[in-house]
């Protein structure tokens, strides 16, 4: 291994050494300790924060790996693999913030590895040497394709948490949660709906619904097999219903109700719709990036509507609420199960 | 009177300093040219002498193959004090006086002949330099001149026999002991016809660690633990040695030893023994490994019947470690093909004993693993009834103390803590405990520790003839059925084999992380 302090690779990159790494940070630690000007340093580590990304996502997850080293002082490992470049190194730097409640510098740090694809699968290995024993691994994965298998396989054993931005994820991984992104990007619709059918606004207290339909285009994500598992999860008494082939059948509270799947065009804003027994509609509807990703959610019936910028459940916040209760693994989990058994077209 | 007397009958001689000093005395170190010499005993004893610990008269031998002379051993031995040691000597001058002290001998282990300047080297000694006759052999040799030097000595009278009053003669020898049951019993037949057991210090440098030595303070200096340390709050027991190195220069020894002579015999065993003892009598040395061998005693055999569920070894195949690529075990240079030797092993352990019945101890020994870890986990038993379940999964965490040898020396409790909010969720966190943090300074080196015991003559921290007998005796019971396991493979860099993590997930446990 390479254990030369002075050697830098060409960008400043260190080589990727994980007892270098940890020497260097321990020379910038002890370079901070000591320095008479400055005050109390308290170094802190919740967790073991795992970012990786891909070429397309490196500067979103560069933002979240900051964002998530300040709100939940932790060691955060960025890992880019980055099918342009040829290159192998590390960055390590740290980072405080000061609080004036504990009269201390609150620290944390940040390693950054970038490899190419060449080197991808031994960034596991430094990955293993570097992680903080007895706290979580935390993985936020913005890959949209896992074109890496030795690594992804890793990575999916090292991680006890892991929000992921692919579709696939391999059914043998075990994780203590598992959710993927867009599991995260059905949550302003969830609250949404939840806000406007808790108050029943639309048809009154004694209205029932008695049908849902959601509407689906391929071209925007599709987001509609999680709603309707939420659904049914939320819904069906005792989880229990029934498909015909073109739509499910289940009761809510003993009255039943007919769930569909209609198809419709890309300028169709329409997420899904409830129908009553009286008044309503109660209409979800979305504002969609080029991304397919929401940018605003609105939900209401007539002239009631209440909007969500969905900007503004920002992904720290949502996956240190997650990782804090594990109810959102737990219901995504159910979701996913019921999910796979829709005859969603 | 001798100058131990003298030392010994002066009321103000400065013990309360120290706690205790070496008299006089004269230190032999075969195999001089060595790494153990350079890396480990020459900083040791500087660190010592630097402490004030060898302010009596003393004179240090290196004894090689090498032609050397004097000044050229003194100056070798100052650059590795320079290089190694833990501290730096505060001047020139004091490392010149340190190094003062040094002297070498050109010998063949086999032959006579150093022997002889041996003797007339330490004969010169203890009247130039005072030293007396007392006298210390440290064997940092490969195992195969153990034999040849003891019986050297013995002919060419370099032991003074024990019941010469004040003066002595000791011997500490390096491990491996033997290789199985049959020459370690050998080796301590060939000792005892020229050293009685109580002159035989064999060194395992693991026991002097402080986190090692401070089990038993932990455990027996405190109230609240003891109470706690038996099967009827303790869920199991995992102890851990993880290398992130290969064998570097070693093939020829590892590969003939494998890890589990190499590590779980020597090391492990003597961690394992401290963890399961009984408190002894007294802090005794011989209190306390009457204890140690007793648990060797009640340490199930390992069946050839239940062989296979309660040990799996393994052989690292390439892989990366720390982030860069390493070749696998058998492209190792010096590793003959197609060897079998394992880089690894995981054992599951039962104590038949009143105390530990039914608790299982866990062993994992590895090399090319992702860290350089050596840590004992006692994991408890969760709390009988579910009270938080709503804080689901986290509200039953187990307490688990952390015994973390190398490196970082410390102890760690984990506590389950009700997370600051209006809900009841509970989280696991920790207590740590470090040396270096606590007490503000490094930890000595194991080799201070050691050394300045046998100097001194206290054993407690060596391995007794019985206790290095019964361990060999528990894995030949292993090794005898090497053959008939699979030899499992892993990537280096990564925690052992599948397997490994299969033999606790068969009891619904997992290995704890590094």
């Amino acid at each position: 291994m390479t254990n030369d302090p002075d050697v830098t690779l060409e960008g400043g990159y260190l080589p990727v050494n994980a007892e270098l790494i940890e020497s260097r940070l321990n020379d910038i630690w002890r370079d901070a300790a000591a320095d008479p000007t400055e005050r109390r340093l308290v170094k802190l580590c919740l967790a073991n924060m795992l970012v990786v990304a891909d070429a397309s996502s490196r500067t979103e997850a560069e933002q979240l790996a900051q964002q998530l080293a300040i709100r939940h002082p932790s060691r955060v490992l960025l890992i880019v693999v980055d099918e342009t470049l040829a290159i192998y190194g590390a960055f390590v730097r740290t980072a405080c913030e000061f609080n004036p409640e504990m009269d201390a510098h609150l620290c944390w740090e940040i390693v950054e590895v970038v490899s190419d694809l060449v080197h991808a699968e031994q960034i596991a290995g430094a990955v293993r040497s570097l992680l903080i024993d007895s706290v979580p691994v935390v993985t936020i994965d913005f890959r949209k394709y896992q074109n890496t298998p030795g690594f992804d396989a890793d990575l999916h054993g090292l991680s006890d948490y892991y929000f992921v931005q692919a579709d696939v994820v391999p059914a043998s991984a075990r994780f203590r949660g598992l959710v993927p992104l867009s599991w995260y990007r059905t949550l302003p619709i969830r609250e949404l709906m939840g806000d406007m059918f808790a108050g029943a606004v639309c048809a009154g207290q004694s209205a029932r619904v008695i049908a849902i339909t959601i509407f689906h285009t391929y071209s925007r994500e599709r987001l509609d097999p999680l709603l309707a598992g939420w659904l049914l999860n939320r819904m069906a008494d005792d989880k229990v219903f029934a498909s015909d082939g073109a739509a499910v059948r289940f009761k809510h509270r003993t009255h039943p109700i007919r769930l569909s799947w209609q198809k419709t065009t890309a300028d169709d804003d329409r997420i899904m719709e409830f129908t009553y027994d009286s008044g309503g509609p109660l209409v979800a509807t979305a504002v969609v990036d080029k991304a397919g990703q929401f940018e605003s959610c609105e939900a209401g019936c007539g002239p009631m509507k209440m909007t969500r910028n969905a900007r503004e459940i920002d992904l720290v916040t949502y996956v240190l609420a997650a990782i804090g209760d594990d109810a959102e693994f737990r219901e995504y989990a159910e979701v996913q199960r019921i999910s796979v058994q829709l005859p969603i077209p | 009177m001798t100058r131990r007397a003298q030392v010994a009958d002066n009321p103000l001689a400065s013990r309360f300093m120290h706690g205790r000093q070496a008299g006089p005395f004269s230190l032999v170190i075969f195999g001089a040219s060595g790494d153990l010499t350079k890396r480990k005993l020459v900083p040791a004893l500087f660190n010592l002498y630097k402490d004030g610990f060898l302010s009596a008269p003393s004179s240090i031998i290196g004894f090689a193959r090498r032609e050397k002379s004097d000044d050229a051993f003194r100056a070798e031995m100052a650059g590795a004090v320079r290089t190694y040691s833990r501290r730096q000597p505060d001047s020139d001058d004091q490392l010149a006086r340190f190094t003062a002290n040094l002297s070498y001998v050109q010998g063949e282990f086999e032959n006579e002949g150093g022997y002889r300047q041996l003797k007339d080297k330490l004969k010169h000694a203890a009247v130039a330099r005072q030293t007396g006759t007392n006298c210390l052999y440290y064997l940092a040799t490969p195992p195969d001149a153990f034999v040849p030097i003891i019986r050297n000595l013995n002919t060419t009278h370099l032991v003074t026999p024990i019941t010469d009053g004040d003066d002595w003669s000791r011997v500490i020898i390096e491990k491996p002991f033997g290789r199985d049951t049959a020459s370690a019993w050998q080796l301590n037949g060939v000792l005892h016809g020229v050293f009685t057991e109580p002159q035989v210090f064999r060194i395992d440098h693991y026991l002097g660690k402080e986190t090692v030595q401070n089990i038993l303070v932990f455990r027996l200096g405190n109230s609240i633990f003891e109470p706690l340390w038996n099967r009827r709050y303790v869920d199991h027991v995992q102890i851990s040695v993880a290398e992130s190195v290969g064998i570097e220069s070693r093939a020829g020894y590892f590969d003939s030893a494998g890890t589990i002579r190499d590590m779980v015999q020597s090391h492990i065993m003597q961690v394992f023994t401290l963890i399961a003892m009984e408190p002894p009598a007294s802090f005794e040395s011989s209190a306390i490994r009457d204890e140690k061998a007793k648990v060797l005693r009640s340490l199930r055999a390992f069946d050839p019947k239940e062989l296979s569920s309660r040990v799996v070894r393994a052989q690292y195949i390439k892989g990366s470690v720390g982030g860069e690529l390493v070749s696998g075990y058998l492209n190792e240079e010096g590793v003959p093909r197609g060897s079998t030797t394992e880089t690894y092993v995981a054992l599951k352990c039962l104590i038949d004993n009143w105390r530990w019945s039914g608790v299982p101890f866990y062993i994992r020994a590895g090399k090319r693993l992702p860290k350089r870890v050596t840590e004992v986990s006692i994991v408890f038993k969760a709390p009988p009834l579910a009270l938080f379940h709503q804080a689901e999964g986290n509200g039953r965490s187990p307490n688990i103390l952390r015994l973390r040898i190398q490196p970082a020396e410390g102890i760690s409790l984990s506590l389950g803590a009700k997370v600051p909010g209006q809900q009841s969720r509970i989280t696991p966190v920790r207590m740590d405990f470090m040396y270096s943090s606590a007490f503000g300074v490094t930890s000595p080196e194991a080799y201070e520790r050691l050394i300045l015991d046998a100097i001194t003559g206290d054993s407690t921290l060596f391995a007794r003839e019985d206790e290095v007998e019964l361990s060999w005796q528990h894995i030949d019971r292993i090794t005898q059925q090497w053959q008939a396991l699979p030899l499992n493979t892993y990537e280096a860099g990564e925690w052992g084999p599948k397997s490994a993590d299969d033999l606790m997930a068969a009891d619904n446990r997992t290995w704890m992380r590094l």
